[in-house]
Formats: C-alpha cells, structure tokens, sequence
C-alpha cells in the first residue's frame, strides 16, 4: 500500500469515528432528556415578555 | 458537568426558561475578531484577484476600496444593532423584530445558505491544498480530494459541537498566523523599496494594465471586491455567546474591518507588484503565487501554511455562523423546533450543527463527483449572491430600527454616525454590486431570487401557522409604540 493510500485512508477512518461520535452523543442526549429541556425556545407560558409603553404579550405585530 | 445534564428525562413540559440550557456566553472581542476576519482573510488568498481580469489593476484596486465602504456600513450598522439586539442569528433577530416573521425567514435562510456554501467552497479549496503540498513534497501520486473535504467539515463540525469557546480560541490562532504570513511576505520582499523585487510602476503603470476596459470593468469588479471582506457580518452570529456583547461586538467587528482592509490593500499592493495583470486575473492563489517568485523557500512556506489556516479559519467560522442562524430559526419555530435545542453539557446548537454537516459536504464533492470544477464557482456565487440580497436588506432595516428606536430611548453601547449616511451609502452600493453581478451571473441572480421567492411561499403556506406570533419580541427592549 503507497503512503498516499496510508493518508487517504487515515482521513477516512477518522471521519468515520467523528461521524459516529457525533451520532451517538446526539442520540444519547435525546434518549437521556426531555425534549422540553433542551430546546432553548421562547416560552409565553414561561413569564411576561418585556413590555414597553404600549405592548403587550400578545399584540405584536405578525407581518 | 453541568448541573442540567443530570436532569431526568420525564420531566414535565412546563419547564422554566432558567432550566433549559442555553448558548454558553464566554466570548470576548478577541473572539468576535478571529470570527469576522477568519471567514473573510482566505478571500486575500484566492478570489479577490478575478477582479484584475475584470477592471485591470486600478479597477481592483477601486473594487477593494469601495466594497471595503460598504463593508465598513454593514459592520457598523451591526454594531450598533447588534449591541442592542444581542440574539444568535444576528441580522435575522435583527429582521424579526424590525421588519417581520417572512424578512426574517429569508435573511435567516440567506446567513444559513452564504455560510453553509463558504464552507463547502473551502472543503473543497483544502483538498486542492493538500493536493499541492504532496506534489511539492515530492509524491507523484495525486491525492484524492474526497478524504480530506470530507475529514476538514467531520473534524471542524466537532471542534464546534465540543464549545464555541474552543472553536473560535483555534479561530483566534489560525487567522492571526494568516494575518500574519501576509505582513511577513510584504518585509520579505521589501515592498517599500523602488530597488526590491516590486515592479509596481511596470506593471500597472499604464492604461493597458490599469484600466484596461474602462469603468465598466471597474464596476464589474465589484463582485469580486466582495472577496475582500464578504462574512465579516458573521461577527453578529456570536452576540449571545459574548460575556458582554455591547461592548466585545462593536470592538471586534471593528476592529476587524479595519484589519480586512489592511490586509486586503497589502494584498493588491504585493501580487500588483509581482505579478502580470493577465496571470493575476486568472490565479488560483496568487499570493502564494507571489511568495514563489521571491525565490525564498521561506516565504513559499510560510504562505502555503497561511493559505491553509485561512481556509480552516473560514470553514470554522461559517459552520459557528451557519448553524447559529438555523439555530435560531429552529428556536423560533420558522423550522422544525427540534433544530431550536441547545446541548446540556456543551451548550451549543448541536442539532443544527450536526444537520449542517451533510448538506456541506454535498456541496463540496459536487464538483469531485460531477468533474465540473465549474460548479464550485456556482456554489461560491450561491453563496455571494445570498449575502448581498441581506445587504440589500441592512439599509432599510437599519433606518426602520432608528426610527422604531430613536436615540435616547434605549442605552447604546455603539451609536452609528452621521445616520442615515450610512444606511444611504450601504443601499446605493449593494445596488451597485447587484448590477455588477448580473453583468457576470444573471443567470444565476434570477435562479437564485426564484429560489428565495419559492421558499418564502413555502414558508407563508406552510409554515408560517407553527411560528408563535406573541414570542417572537425576545429582545431586552421597551415595546416601541404601535408595535
């Protein structure tokens, strides 16, 4: 096997384990939380949105 | 690990906002500067020069200098805005809460698109790189360029994965190393002395050399005087991650802008000296191209290895912009809000980073698999094209903002001067542009406004009915009246 074949070869397999650390953690981290706790969304259950001399929680305009 | 990572799954949906994790804020103006200047500075390597085949050496020059002005508007416009308005998706937080869900839809998608393609473009540039390193180090063999794109996206998509404050510290390093290699190659070939290696009055002294079609070559190298600094807007992406955004936006991108124009004027100055206006036009890496004609083996290099690092530091820091303005679209419902989570331990947007990654390395083989090196031009002007449509966005944007928030009635860390100057000049110019690049890619231009005009059908028919129209104002500001 060339050393050209060595490094290419090299480049793949760490893409792979990189690729599939990725995977792994994402899955893991679904599987070990709940969804609501990790999306980090603007909740209008969670409290009073910041209000200004004439706003309010839901007048904001939607164009 | 963190106190959140330990959270029990079950846990019921009415989960306060201090709970769920959010972007870690550990960012400072360093960081803000290794962003901007390290997507843009691999533009100084390769790319600008197509403006010399364009409008001759003058006609780049003119290019460098008043793309560099709209550059300048654009990074102070984001100072101010963004100092107030710190949110992840910079111009697309700016978008939602000026202008309204559909503008920002399509600012949103235009960061996600610009950034997205940048990155495969240097995937693909890295493995041509690597390509020349072997051939000077002697192999006959060719490398394939399919391993290496690919490893470069894997290994940067999980630097970025891990933290932001690694990813943009490496950042920091590598583009100062390529700031750096430019200063180097300037004294190594003594550009201040009329007796070194410069030929500066030889080469672009005449009409022929200068201004060889006129100024409607110099208008048509406008496009390419984008290269000079197209992604320093990126700097807004990190706002929510700044321990004090404020104060390290406006610093950084500041600073940043004044570096690009440094380094971009260094560049011409240099490859006007050494090079022909004909090769100039037409190569690939011309400042590498400059290094080798000094004849040091040093300088050969030391600019291949800042090559290098410019193309790293640019594929990073568009997969830190890219994934935050997906990210934040997930979060605000325009996406799926599976996109919207941020990850417990490392407190990123792990989703949108990992979902970016295939899309990125399409477009990086596509050229590969298709051999038509011509489509990696295509996805470079993909991705010009989606920033100048969000700069022809910024102007108006900005003056609606003054006016939704006139001065005095919030705190500035930043204030724009001599508005709306600014907002005008960014608005004439982008205009500018725009007739530049239809003079080159109108084609593309039209497919690519379809494009747009499709997806935002999409997302008025389709998606529109998801997004929580009473979340949408998120920024720390008083409601402004009628708002």
């Amino acid at each position: 096997m060339s050393s050209v074949a060595v490094v290419e070869l090299v480049a793949w397999v760490l893409s792979a384990l990189i690729a599939a650390w990725l995977l792994v953690d994402m899955v893991r981290v679904a599987r070990t939380h709940d969804e609501a706790t990790l999306v980090n969304a603007p909740d209008p259950l969670d409290g009073p949105p910041p209000a200004g001399p004439a706003g309010d929680a839901t007048s904001a305009r939607s164009a | 690990m963190s106190a959140t990572e330990d959270a029990p799954a079950g846990v019921g949906t009415a989960t306060s906002t201090q709970e769920r994790p959010a972007l870690r804020q550990v960012l400072a103006p360093m960081h803000i500067w290794a962003l901007g200047v390290g997507i843009v500075l691999v533009g100084e390597y390769m790319g600008w020069n197509f403006a010399v085949e364009k409008g001759g050496m003058y006609g780049a020059l003119v290019a460098c200098w008043v793309v560099g002005l709209l550059y300048t508007c654009i990074v102070m416009i984001n100072s101010e805005v963004t100092s107030a308005i710190p949110a992840a998706g910079g111009q697309y937080a700016q978008a939602k809460h000026t202008v309204g869900p559909l503008m920002a839809f399509n600012v949103g998608l235009y960061l996600t698109l610009a950034y997205t393609m940048l990155e495969a473009a240097n995937a693909n540039v890295l493995s041509y790189l690597l390509t020349t390193l072997s051939g000077l180090m002697g192999s006959d063999q060719e490398l394939s360029p399919y391993p290496f794109a690919v490893l470069a996206i894997l290994a940067l998509a999980f630097l970025n994965y891990r933290g932001v404050f690694a990813s943009l510290t490496l950042n920091f390093v590598i583009t100062g190393f390529a700031f750096a290699t430019i200063l180097v190659l300037f004294v190594g070939l003594r550009a201040w002395s009329p007796s070194a290696e410069l030929d500066l009055a030889g080469l672009t002294g005449d009409a022929a050399n200068a201004l060889p079609y006129g100024w409607i070559g110099v208008i048509a190298a406008f496009q390419f005087g984008m290269w000079f600094y197209l992604g320093i807007e990126g700097t807004a992406q990190a706002a929510e991650e700044c321990r004090s955004a404020p104060r390290s936006v406006p610093l950084g991108s500041l600073a940043g802008i004044m570096t690009l124009i440094i380094a971009a004027s260094l560049t011409w100055y240099v490859c006007a000296g050494t090079l022909p206006w004909h090769y100039l036009g037409t190569a690939i890496t011309p400042l590498f191209d400059a290094a080798r004609l000094s004849g040091s083996d040093v300088l050969v290099v030391l600019l291949l290895l800042g090559t290098l690092c410019a193309t790293l530091a640019s594929a990073n820091g568009c997969i830190n912009d890219a994934s935050r303005a997906w990210f934040s679209m997930g979060r605000d419902r325009y996406l799926p809000e599976w996109f919207g989570a941020v990850h417990p331990r490392y407190h990123t947007p792990f989703r949108a980073i990992i979902f970016l990654v295939p899309v990125a390395i399409a477009f990086a083989l596509l050229p590969v698999v298709l051999d038509d090196p011509t489509l990696l031009s295509v996805v470079i002007t993909f991705s010009i094209l989606s920033g100048l449509l969000m700069y022809s966005f910024m102007g108006p944007s900005f003056i609606r903002f003054r006016r939704l928030w006139p001065e005095g009635s919030i705190p500035r860390a930043y204030t724009l001067p001599l508005h709306p100057a600014p907002a005008i000049a960014l608005t004439a110019l982008s205009a500018v542009v725009f007739f530049a690049t239809f003079l080159g890619y109108g084609a593309a231009l039209i497919s690519i406004l379809s494009f747009y005009l499709l997806a935002s059908i999409w997302f008025v028919a389709r998606r529109y009915k998801y997004v929580r129209r009473g979340a949408q104002f998120t920024a720390d500001l008083p409601r402004p009246q009628g708002y």
